[in-house]
Order: structure tokens, then sequence, then C-alpha cells
């Protein structure tokens, strides 16, 4: 445009980012470099910012640590649990809302709900739902008479009760993807099927599942690294990280050498670490589907 | 679409039905326990019966909880809306901003700014946010609501998404308006902004109850209780109150339910945001 | 106003690969004033560019552009004093027809000096929106949201909005292309009318030779950012100056022959039929479609030939025959007698025939 010139532009752009790049730089880019520097110390001093044992100590004390295995057993669990569960759930109940079934408006906002909800204040009603004593839950159990069970503190429990609470609180934002991705699919498709005789299943695993394809690979990668991240549910639920340690997890284990042990380094370095995991892991998910995408 | 091509025989939409409700059932349930555990007395929520709904609401449960000394919900309700309208305000203003800058003014390196912006993404907050209690402790904000806000006002994925709808709007829209005497400054506010409500509305909507939410950030840098927002004082009132579990709900309930008012009245924008953008909290 | 192009250029570069295309080459040209101008050529040729360049949207490569006796060659858009009517429109979507018009006169510094008053200045926008409303006929929709309006309403409102500020120059971008057939034409006329009632200077834009030929005062037809020939729009059509400005204009398409000269005469299918005063040798000769009648052996300057085809469009017969080894199209009234297969000879109109040099120039046959 005439009457503009290129440094101007680059100042008034400037100008313009300013107030984000300052926040981002200051809140996410500078800590980035920061938290990985701290992880390859021994001792690190946070207000004069020098430390000392420059090498691999932290992260060799940390896979060495026998509460990180069991926090790392424990994220592995909760993932491999809820994430399948809940995609199949939220797929099947995606399936039926878009069938147009009387009430499905109503049903919607129901299934919805769950995403806009506190994790901690929900999770208190988990806590309330499944107390052992006059929890709702166990009162339900015993019209079949079955016994009371220590479902927050019993540790064998522990995780399974997690991992309810867990696939309870992410159906609501996959269903949300999966209806999206429903009401995508060209009808021309099933009508065209319905001509070549498929059947329901058939029209399911041959039309609606490979037109989900991307969808599903989506949610999986989303789901596995919000499964990875666990910790406000553990909280919400247990107040701490469960009986004897139970239930404890990656996010917990970090935030607990940080803030009650004030091991910075150590804390620093199960940072990375998860941050390494979790990239490992969306790799291999993104490689696979890739590869399925190509058959 | 005509229904004929969904679950046909009426016995499979009635299962489907069924199906459907009971699932809506457990999905509200918590929510219904909580409120109706809200309103019960210490007896009735302790009595070994299942009691559904108590025989005479308690609201006093909340202007206890309200008004507690050691956990005052009061402070904490005013100090989450504090922290939350004012962190939606900074982003919005930081992402509007932002984003009519790398989609509209052009300069050199815009879109190698923006990838790299967009890698930064792939590192869970986490990780950093130990350096950032380092940072706001030594800008000596520890223990402030300012703590809470600033780090959070500004996010590179509703810049990247409004982006994406900034760039939808024509380049003859920008170039009519230079023609018409228009400054960017002017186009931005007075074009683009009004154009992009709905966008601006879900993605402040998100920041709004995302911030409302947060729970492992706000713990770490706040220590007072008069600092405390409510994910942070309803933590503490759980692990300080035993088994007064009628007042915990009565406090989750506090927690929860300006959230609920929000999904149901802005459920449109929420789950368009949600289907559109993938947006996770 | 006039508006005076001198040895105007624009370049674009592409920068992976290291090109340069020359979008506009060396212009130089004068509309007059009050003059309502046509940039016609094939997409791609560098018109819309060039309206850009005048609009100030875009910033020349080397060049001068005059309004007037004033060099706006570094003036930004909007202090040249100009209208501009997008492809699309570009009415902003959330406003009101009304606010639309309003809004260059709301931004207009200058215009907020004349009138110094806020009130004053509010009645004198209103007083303008609704004259301005009148000229293009749309007073009763000033409260309607363009997404409420028909293409042909919304084509006047983006005419309105870029004659409200009393421009001195109004530039049109194809602005008839989103419009249905019928529609096109009752908007070309609105135009027209409208550009005469205000007496702007007006640069249109457009890829369709009907549109160019029947509202303009000028044609600028330009191809691969070169000007081919400036003329009235007839004179295109009967003095097309080139073998290209020959070819896009007209529908049918001209037939284009190649011919040779001997002894002065143009030899068509081994027969002497139109005399010259050209030098003998090689060209290219083009006859309009429309240009053919029937003739006798006896006619002057006529070719024979065997027709291959023939169809019944309209109150015309259209006939295929071969001519050099070309085959030619002809219009011929329909109350002829022809067949296929017949031998007979077809007189040309001598308006609608041009004779080329090899290289594509224009020769005068007579």
């Amino acid at each position: 445009m005439v009457g503009q010139n290129k440094k101007k532009t680059f100042l008034k752009a400037l100008l313009y980012l300013l107030p984000s790049l300052l926040v981002v730089a200051l809140f996410v880019v500078y800590p980035m470099f920061h938290t990985l520097r701290m992880s390859f110390y021994e001792d690190f001093n946070i207000f004069s910012k020098e430390g000392s044992g420059f090498g691999l100590s932290s992260y060799i004390w940390v896979l060495e640590d026998p509460t990180f295995h069991k926090a790392l057993l424990n994220t592995f669990i909760y993932a491999i649990v809820t994430v399948p569960v809940s995609i199949v759930i939220s797929l099947f109940i995606a399936i039926l809302l878009d069938s147009k079934i009387r009430g499905s408006k109503f049903f919607q906002t129901a299934f919805f709900l769950p995403y806009v909800t506190n994790a901690i204040a929900i999770g208190l009603a988990f806590r309330f739902i499944f107390h052992s004593e006059f929890g709702i839950f166990n009162k339900f159990l015993a019209v079949f008479g079955i016994d009371a069970i220590q479902w927050l503190n019993d540790p064998d429990w522990s995780m399974f009760t997690l991992c309810i609470f867990g696939i309870w609180s992410a159906l609501a934002f996959k269903i949300v993807i999966f209806l999206a991705g429903l009401q995508g699919i060209d009808p021309q498709l099933y009508q065209a099927a319905r001509i070549d005789e498929a059947g329901r299943w058939k029209q399911f695993t041959k039309i609606t599942l490979p037109q989900l394809g991307p969808i599903l690979a989506y949610q999986f990668v989303i789901a596995t690294i919000g499964a990875f991240k666990c910790y406000e549910e553990v909280i919400g639920l247990f107040g701490d990280d469960g009986p004897l340690h139970s239930a404890t997890t990656m996010v917990y284990y970090m935030y607990d050498k940080f803030y009650n042990a004030n091991r910075y380094t150590i804390a620093a370095a199960s940072g990375v670490l998860m941050f390494l995991i979790i990239m490992v892991f969306t790799f291999i998910q993104l490689r696979m589907s890739n590869r399925k995408a190509a058959q | 679409m005509s229904q004929d091509n969904k679950i046909g025989s009426p016995c499979l939409r009635a299962a489907a039905f069924i199906f459907l409700a009971a699932g809506s059932l457990i999905m509200l349930f918590p929510f219904f326990w909580m409120i109706s555990g809200s309103l019960k007395t210490l007896r009735e929520i302790t009595s070994p019966k299942i009691i559904w709904w108590p025989a005479e609401m308690q609201w006093q449960n909340y202007t206890t909880v309200l008004t507690m000394e050691t956990n005052p919900f009061g402070i904490y309700f005013r100090n989450s809306i504090i922290v939350a309208v004012i962190n939606t305000v900074f982003t919005l203003l930081t992402t509007i901003l932002g984003a009519f800058a790398f989609s509209r003014l052009e300069f050199k390196g815009r879109d190698r700014l923006f990838n790299l912006l967009l890698a930064t993404m792939m590192v869970p907050s986490q990780m950093y946010i130990i350096t950032n209690f380092i940072t706001i402790t030594r800008m000596n904000l520890y223990n402030s609501l300012w703590a809470q806000i600033l780090p959070y006002s500004a996010s590179i994925f509703y810049i990247y998404l409004l982006r994406q709808f900034f760039n939808q709007i024509p380049d003859q829209l920008y170039l009519a308006s230079k023609v018409d005497g228009c400054s960017d400054w002017k186009y931005l506010w007075k074009i683009m902004v009004p154009n992009a409500k709905s966008s601006l509305v879900t993605i402040g909507l998100f920041n709004f109850i995302a911030s409302w939410n947060a729970y492992l950030w706000p713990l770490m840098v706040t220590g007072d209780i008069d600092k405390r927002v409510l994910s942070i004082g309803l933590k503490y009132f759980a692990s300080d109150s035993g088994s007064d579990y009628h007042l915990m709900m009565a406090g989750a309930t506090i927690v929860v339910v300006p959230l609920i008012l929000i999904y149901l009245i802005f459920q449109k924008y929420i789950i368009q945001g949600i289907a559109r953008g993938g947006l996770k909290g | 106003m006039d508006i005076r192009l001198e040895n105007l250029t624009k370049t674009f570069s592409n920068k992976d690969r290291q090109v340069e295309t020359i979008a506009v080459n060396n212009f130089s040209f004068t509309i007059p004033s009050g003059h309502l101008a046509g940039l016609l050529g094939p997409s791609g040729c560098g018109k819309s560019t060039t309206l850009f360049l005048l609009a100030g949207l875009l910033e020349p490569t080397s060049g001068k552009i005059f309004f007037g006796d004033e060099d706006v060659t570094a003036l930004p858009p909007e202090k040249r004093g100009i209208g501009l009517v997008f492809q699309n429109y570009a009415l902003y979507p959330h406003m009101s027809v009304y606010d639309n018009i309003a809004f260059p006169l709301r931004n207009s510094k200058s215009f907020r000096e004349q009138h110094k008053d806020a009130r004053e200045r509010k009645s004198e926008i209103d007083r303008i929106v609704q004259e301005t409303a009148k000229i293009v006929a749309i007073e009763e929709l000033l409260d309607r949201k363009p997404a409420q309006l028909s293409g042909g309403q919304q084509q006047r409102v983006a005419i309105a909005r870029a004659i409200a500020k009393k421009p001195k120059v109004l530039l049109l971008d194809e602005p008839l292309s989103n419009l249905d057939a019928r529609l096109r034409i009752q908007t070309r006329e609105e135009i027209r009318r409208i550009q005469q009632a205000t007496g702007i200077t007006t640069v249109f834009v457009t890829h369709d030779q009907e549109e160019a030929m029947s509202i303009t005062d000028e044609i600028i037809i330009m191809k691969d950012g070169i000007i081919q020939q400036i003329a009235q729009p007839q004179e295109t059509y009967i003095h097309p100056a080139n073998v290209f400005v020959a070819q896009f204009l007209g529908n049918p398409p001209i037939n284009l022959i190649d011919v040779s000269i001997c002894d002065g005469w143009i030899i068509l299918n081994d027969r002497k039929t139109v005399k010259t005063k050209l030098q003998d040798g090689n060209y290219k000769m083009g006859i309009r479609p429309e240009s053919f009648a029937l003739g006798t052996q006896d006619s002057e300057e006529a070719v024979a030939a065997t027709v291959v085809y023939k169809a019944t469009i309209g109150r015309d017969f259209q006939v295929r025959f071969n001519i050099n080894g070309r085959l030619c199209e002809a219009l011929i009234e329909s109350d002829s007698r022809i067949e296929t297969g017949d031998n007979v000879f077809f007189t040309m109109k001598r308006s609608g025939v041009h004779l080329f040099s090899t290289d594509g120039e224009r020769e005068e046959i007579w």
C-alpha cells in the first residue's frame, strides 16, 4: 500500500505484539529453558539463581526414587484405563445423541455439563458419594448384600475409584468432539450404503469409523496428554495423593517435590521427564494413526 | 437428514432412549447429590439410610460457609471473580492485538515467529510453573491476586484461534476501509472486533472458566486466606472440616453453580468453541 | 478531474522462485475528466492491478499517476479522494446500510474540519447519506444489514458508499461479475446513469467485452500487462489495432485466415477477391462472421466456398466453410436459400474485413 514504509509497519506490529510477547516470553519461553537448566543441577538456589553440581544427578535421583516409579506406574494405569474406556463410551453416546432420539436436546445438555465443572468441587462430591460409611454408593451396594468397600481409604481400591472419576470427567469433551465429527459426515454416504444393503454394523465399521479416523486419532492424542497431566482429580477425590500415596501421579510428584520438599532440581528433572514421556507418546500415536491412514 | 437414516426400529429407539436417560442420570447425579447434600443437616448427611432430599432445606449451611472465619467463602468468591474477570479482560486484549498483528500486519519474519510460538504449546504448562513460581517471588508478587492473573494474561492458543477467524475476514474489507480513511487501529476495533464477536465471546468464556477452575498455580502462589480463590479455599476447607460433608457440599456448590449458569446461558458458544477449536479448558 | 498515467509500471517478484512478473508495463494514457473508461482484458492481464495502483492500494514500481495536475503517486489511498467499488462489494457486514454509507464521511478528517460542530456534522452526514441513497435508489433499505440485501442491492450500496464523500475519481473493480445475467444488464445501465448524473471520472474494470462496449466512453484493452488499444468502444471493434483486439472483441469471434497478396490482390481459395494497396506478401486476415453475405459469381470481392455445416440460430443461419484451409463461420440472414454441400459465393462487407501483418499489427487495406 502507498504510504506505508516497512520499518514503520514493523514497529507498529511490534507494538501490537508487545503485550502478548512480554507475557509469553516471561512466563512461557523463559521458564522452559530455565526449568531445563535447573534440572541439570544437583542443588539450585532460587534466590541467587545459582546451582551446584552440574550433571545428571537429579535425573538419576528421580529415576531411582520408588515414589517416582509409583507415580509413573499410576499415571500409566490411569492413561491406559481412562483413555480407551472414555473414548469408547463417548463415541457410543455421541452416536446415540446423533440419532435424533426424542429428548436428545436435553440429553446433550446433561452429557456436556461436566465439561465446565471444577475438578476439586466435583471431586468432593465424588468423595461424598464413595464415602465408605455414609456414601450413597456403598448404601446402594448394600441393597444387593455387598459389604461396604473402602473406595477411598483402601490403597488397593484408590486407583480404581480415581479411574471412575477420571472417566466421568473426560466424557463430556469427547462427546462434543465426536458429535461434531458425526454431524460432519455426508449423509449421502449412508444412503449409498443402504442402497448397497450394508447393515448397521457394516455402516458403522465401513463408514462411521473411517470417516471419524482423524478425529479418533486427535482424541487419543489429546486424551493421553490430558491423562498424563492428571492431578486435580487426585486432589479433589482424596485431598492428597491417596492412602499410603497409592494414587500419586507424575504431576503430583513434581508439585510435592517442589512445594513441600523444596527439592527444586528434582522437581525440574521430573517435569522435563514428563515432557519427554508425553512427546514420545504423542509421536508414537501420531505415527500409528498416520500409518493407518496410509493404509 | 431424514430420521430413517438413523436408528430405525422402534425397539432400538426405545433402548437408545433408555440408555441415554440412564447415562444422563449418571452424569447429573453428582451435581444433584452435591446440591441435595448441601441442604441437609449433619444428622441427615451421616444417616445410614438414603435420604434423597432433606426434610427441611438448610439454607443456613450456605451462610455458615460464606462467613466462616477459617475459610471465608465470601472472600474466596470475591477473589475468584476478580481474578477471572481481570484475567479474561487482559487475555482478550492481548489476544485481539496479537491475532491482528499476526493476521493483518505484514512484517518481516511474521510467520516464522508465529510458528515458533505455536511450537511452545507442545510443552506442558506444569513444566514451567516451577520457574514461574521463582519469577513471581522475585517480582515480589507472591501471595497476591496479580500473581494469579499475570502469567495467564496471554495465550498462544487463543491468539491462534482468533487469527484463524481474522484470516477469514476478506482482504477487500481491509482495503475498502483504507480507501474510506480508516487507520489500522480503527479497522481493528470498528470492523474486525465487531465481526469476531462470537469468537471473542467463546474465547472469553473459555478463559473465564479456565481461570475459575485453575488450581495448581493459585495454590503455589497464595499463602494467606484473604488471597485464596475458591478452588484453593475449597481444598483447604475439605481438609480442615473432617466429616462436615453438608458444609463441604455447600462450598462445592458455591464453586460449581456459577459454572453451571454460564454453561446453561452460553451453551451454544461453548459447544461450538469445543467443536471448532478442540478447546481444552 | 482527468486521470493521467505516465510510464506506470508494476512488477511482482516471487520470493521463492526469483521470477518477476510485469503486471503493468509502462502505461501512459489520459482519461479525460467526466469520462467513463473501461479497462478490458482477459483475467491476469493486469487490469485490476492498474485499478489498485490508481487507488493507492498498490505501490507502483515506477512511473507516475496524476489526478488533474496533482501528482498522487505518493499519496495513501485515503488522501487520493477516490471511491472504490470492489468485486464482492466489501460492505461492512455488522453495519447497517446507513452506517456503511456514512463510514467514509465519519472517518474523513477534512469533513470533520469543514463541519466542526458535532451536531451540524451529524445532520450533514444524514443529508448526504439520504441524498446518495436517492441517487442509487436504495432509500428504503437504509436500516438493513448487508446480508439482508440481494446482490444488486448490495452493489448499489457499495456504489453509494464510494460516492458519498464526493470522490474526484470513482473506481469499479468487476462490479457486475457477481450478478446474474439479467441484473447485470440492468445494473450496468444504472452505473452509467449514476456516473452521468454525478459527472465523476470513472474507471471500470471488466473482462466482459459487452459490458465495456455498452457503457464506456473509451476502452483500454490490455493483455499481459501491455496496452493493446485505447479508443472509443465502437472504434476498437471497427478498427482493431492488432490481432489480439480483433479476436478478443466480437461474439462469435472473428475468423482469422492466413492469406497472401499477389499483384495487389488478396487471394482467397485460389481466387483474387479484394484489391488492396498493400505490398505483396503473407498476411493474416480477419473477417467478422456477420460481415459475410450471399453473393453470386459476378459479385465484387466474393469468395467461393463449399458449405460444410448449417444450423439455424434465431433469425440467422450459422454457416461453416473453408477458406484457405481454415474453417470459417458466418452468420447469414435466414431468408437466403443455402444448404450443406452447396458451392456458393460469399461477399464481405468492407467494415468487417481487417488485415494484419504476420506479427499481428493492423495494416490498412485500402
